[in-house]
């Protein structure tokens, strides 16, 4: 234990030559104990270049004096630019490696993964890497991202029926999104903020085998998770309905797995989704008074239709844009196939992009909270 | 016929864990992996036929002992019916057979323990420890072992269920489609050379003197292999819903890359530790059985009265020939192309040519047709 220097979160930037630079973000395992007083982070972050990940750790050791060791290293961050050249080549040889496991989750940042690491400064967490675990796991009430686990990745970068999305990293730049609709409808580095922890995760990075060939935001992602059931729970903001501006705000979660029926008797195929969704009201800006069941239908309608709208728009932007099934649609066809030759001769990946993908979406409005009807000024009237 | 070799005795239930942990060890290492390379979704699907097919087996040559009437094993019935010769090629053939699993056995649980968390020890080291607890074992004789594998069995079964649940996030049973995986003609044709990986079934014939009701015989066999078969079968399904294909044929170990996965938030993680405790007491107590198995088996060819000196001539076999494989991927393209996907015909097809040739070698060795 004392021998070793542990790797909370690996940096992987590829450069000129096939090399690679790792960066790693190593525990001062003293300063994680006990705070010595002396205000420095419990971690330092060092880099090297090297023709392999492996090499570039040995070439860290030249200077860090434990061992380099991944046992606990809690994700792995890469470069857009390193992603865009394909990341399976560095996936593969840290599965391979008994010390990185298969649930490091996989960031890909906006800038070179040095710079996101070097970022990283927590102030609730003293211990980077339960900072790192605590943010990531943040999806379940967010609906942000989607796992990403080095594990999901593989297994969608050579499946027949999926492709990857990976989470989207990046340091706070905070312009917002020229033509976003709603605040999450950013990606990450995109967040209009002030102060907090330079680093962000909102979005993902979509891929196409091993290569990104785009990006999504937030609340794509979340309409992503619905169609693929792993969208939990989180608070989403719909228009109101009317012709005054104005939010509606839900607490929002999947009531059960999405129905997904396939037609492959036409050309192109036809898949058909059913999304069940609840949500309890837990703002309007407008003082609606949710008392009466017509005007909680009014409102589910209303939430139900932009939620479709939100969904098609990335089912369009997949099949259109990334020609790319990143929801998983193609686990929902394979079943129709006797034979695995069978199936992979149909190609499902390259026929994703010409599918017809009908989506229904059904909310239902089951709670108001604890206010039972709006607060009226005094003198105001009754909408 | 000379003096027969004397060993304890043992009931039908110990004798059942005695086959289980002979036959099931083996999921441990690659055969997962190797059921999806060869049927794709269809993996578990290919185990069971295979486990069908090597359970008729047994269960002729069970039948064919059977009407010879007595205990008697395998080789005994040979060496009675049709003479030494018999009895030295039932007993030398079988005998190498199961000191090729013993010595294959060994050197990949060494790989795995090497690879998953000793790195740094020679494989020399690991490979004679688990040959020198596999001889004590062996030594001790069929009461101890098969002792041993009945108190063993259901804690590896809990042990294996409870990795199951434990793996439960990543499962997708739609993973599992298409049903026939690479097709029916593979599904049958990989499904008989697939026997080959039920070999230890065997053993019941070569420890059938040692059941205290030997009429026993074809329950065990019978129920071992349905046993063994559903709990391969299940662990190969769990692994294509967790790895689908075509990621299920990229993995060197799957049960410990499934349990390595395991993080049920930040105490309930790293559980391999446990697991890999009892996959090397599993693997130590299969190595204990066949090369017990093989002693016997040489002792009984050769004709000789005790096989317990046999056995360290045995072990030192048996390690020689573990290191006779380049590498980890050698001695699994040994293990399940060479000695199992070719094996099967030494395995099944002698037993049963020199059991047929028995009942027909009438008058040698009998009296009212049976074996004395």
């Amino acid at each position: 234990m004392e021998e070793l220097a542990w790797v909370l979160v690996l940096g992987l930037d590829q450069r000129p030559r096939q090399r690679v630079e790792v960066t790693a973000l190593i525990a001062i395992p003293r300063r994680l104990q006990q705070d010595d007083g002396s205000g420095e982070k419990p971690f330092f972050v060092a880099s090297a270049v090297g023709d392999t990940i492996f090499d570039a750790m040995n070439l860290l050791n030249c200077y860090v004096s434990r061992r380099i060791n991944l046992t606990h290293a809690k994700a792995v961050v890469m470069g857009m630019d390193t992603a865009e050249q394909g990341i399976q080549v560095y996936l593969d040889g840290l599965s391979r490696d008994r010390e990185a496991r298969r649930i490091m989750s996989v960031l890909i940042s906006h800038g070179p993964a040095g710079e996101f690491i070097r970022a990283i400064a927590p102030r609730i967490e003293a211990n980077p890497g339960k900072y790192m675990e605590e943010l990531i796991a943040n999806r379940q009430f967010t609906g942000f991202y989607e796992p990403s686990l080095v594990h999901d990745i593989l297994v969608a970068i050579a499946s027949p029926a999926e492709e990857p999305v990976a989470i989207r990293a990046a340091l706070s730049e905070g312009p917002g999104r020229p033509g976003q609709e709603t605040a999450a409808d950013v990606g990450a580095g995109e967040v209009p903020r002030r102060g907090g922890d330079p680093v962000e995760l909102i979005g993902g990075v979509v891929f196409s085998g091993d290569r990104a060939v785009g990006t999504l935001t937030g609340d794509e992602m979340r309409a992503v998770a619905m169609v693929r059931g792993t969208f939990r729970r989180a608070s989403v903001t719909v228009p109101q309905p009317g012709e005054e501006e104005g939010w509606l705000a839900l607490a929002l979660s999947q009531r059960s797995p999405p129905r997904i029926s396939v037609d492959l008797g036409s050309d192109p195929p036809r898949l058909r989704t059913r999304i069940s969704l609840e949500a309890d009201i837990l703002m309007a800006d407008d003082g609606f008074n949710y008392s009466g069941q017509e005007t909680i239908v009014r409102l589910q309608q209303q939430a139900a239709r932009v939620l479709k709208e939100r969904i098609e728009a990335v089912v369009r932007r997949a099949q259109e844009e990334f020609q790319a099934d990143i929801f998983g649609f193609g686990r929902h066809v394979q079943p129709h196939f006797l034979t695995w030759p069978q199936w992979q001769d149909y190609r499902w990946l390259q026929r994703f992009p010409e599918a017809v993908i009908e989506v229904e979406v059904n909310l239902e409005i089951r709670r108001i909270g604890l206010l039972f009807r709006e607060h009226r000024p005094r003198g105001a009237e009754t909408r | 016929m000379k003096a027969r070799i004397k060993d304890g005795n043992i009931d039908g239930r110990q004798a059942l864990a005695l086959l289980m942990v002979a036959t099931s060890a083996k999921v441990f290492l690659l055969f997962p992996r190797v059921m999806v390379n060869a049927a794709a979704t269809a993996g578990w699907l290919l185990v069971l036929i295979s486990a069908l097919l090597a359970g008729t087996l047994v269960l002729v040559l069970a039948k064919l002992l059977a009407a010879m009437g007595g205990d008697y094993s395998l080789e005994e019935v040979a060496e009675a019916r049709l003479g030494p010769g018999g009895g030295l090629v039932a007993g030398v053939t079988l005998s190498l057979l199961f000191l090729a699993d013993v010595a294959l056995t060994a050197r990949q649980f060494s790989e795995a323990l090497i690879t998953a968390v000793l790195p740094e020890t020679p494989i020399s080291v690991v490979t004679a420890v688990l040959f020198l607890v596999a001889l004590y074992g062996a030594y001790l004789g069929i009461e101890a072992l098969s002792r041993v594998a009945w108190l063993l069995v259901p804690w590896i079964g809990m042990g294996v269920v409870l990795g199951g649940v434990l793996v439960f996030p990543y499962t997708r049973p739609e993973q599992i489609f298409p049903l026939l995986g690479n097709g029916l003609d593979v599904l049958v044709t990989r499904g008989i050379t697939g026997t080959g990986f039920f070999m230890e079934l065997l053993l019941i014939l070569v420890i059938r003197p040692f059941l205290r009701q030997p009429g026993q015989t074809t329950v065990v066999a019978l129920s071992a292999t349905a046993l063994a078969g559903m709990a391969m079968a299940g662990v190969v399904a769990q692994y294509i819903m967790v790895f689908p294909v075509p990621t299920a044929d990229t993995v060197t170990f799957p049960l410990l890359q499934m349990i390595r996965l395991v993080f049920l938030g930040r105490f309930t993680q790293r559980v391999e530790a446990a697991y890999i405790f009892v996959w090397v007491i599993t693997g130590m107590l299969k190595m204990g059985i066949v090369l017990y198995a093989s002693a016997l088996l040489l002792a009984r060819g050769l004709g000789l009265p005790v096989f317990r000196p046999l056995l360290f001539a045995l072990t030192l076999l048996a390690f020689a020939v573990s290191f006779v494989p380049d590498s980890m991927v050698q001695a699994f393209e040994w293990d399940a192309f060479t000695l199992r996907e070719r094996g099967w015909v030494v395995g099944y097809i002698l037993p049963l040519v020199l059991l047929g040739m028995a009942l027909l070698a009438r008058g040698i060795g009998r009296k009212g047709g049976r074996v004395r």
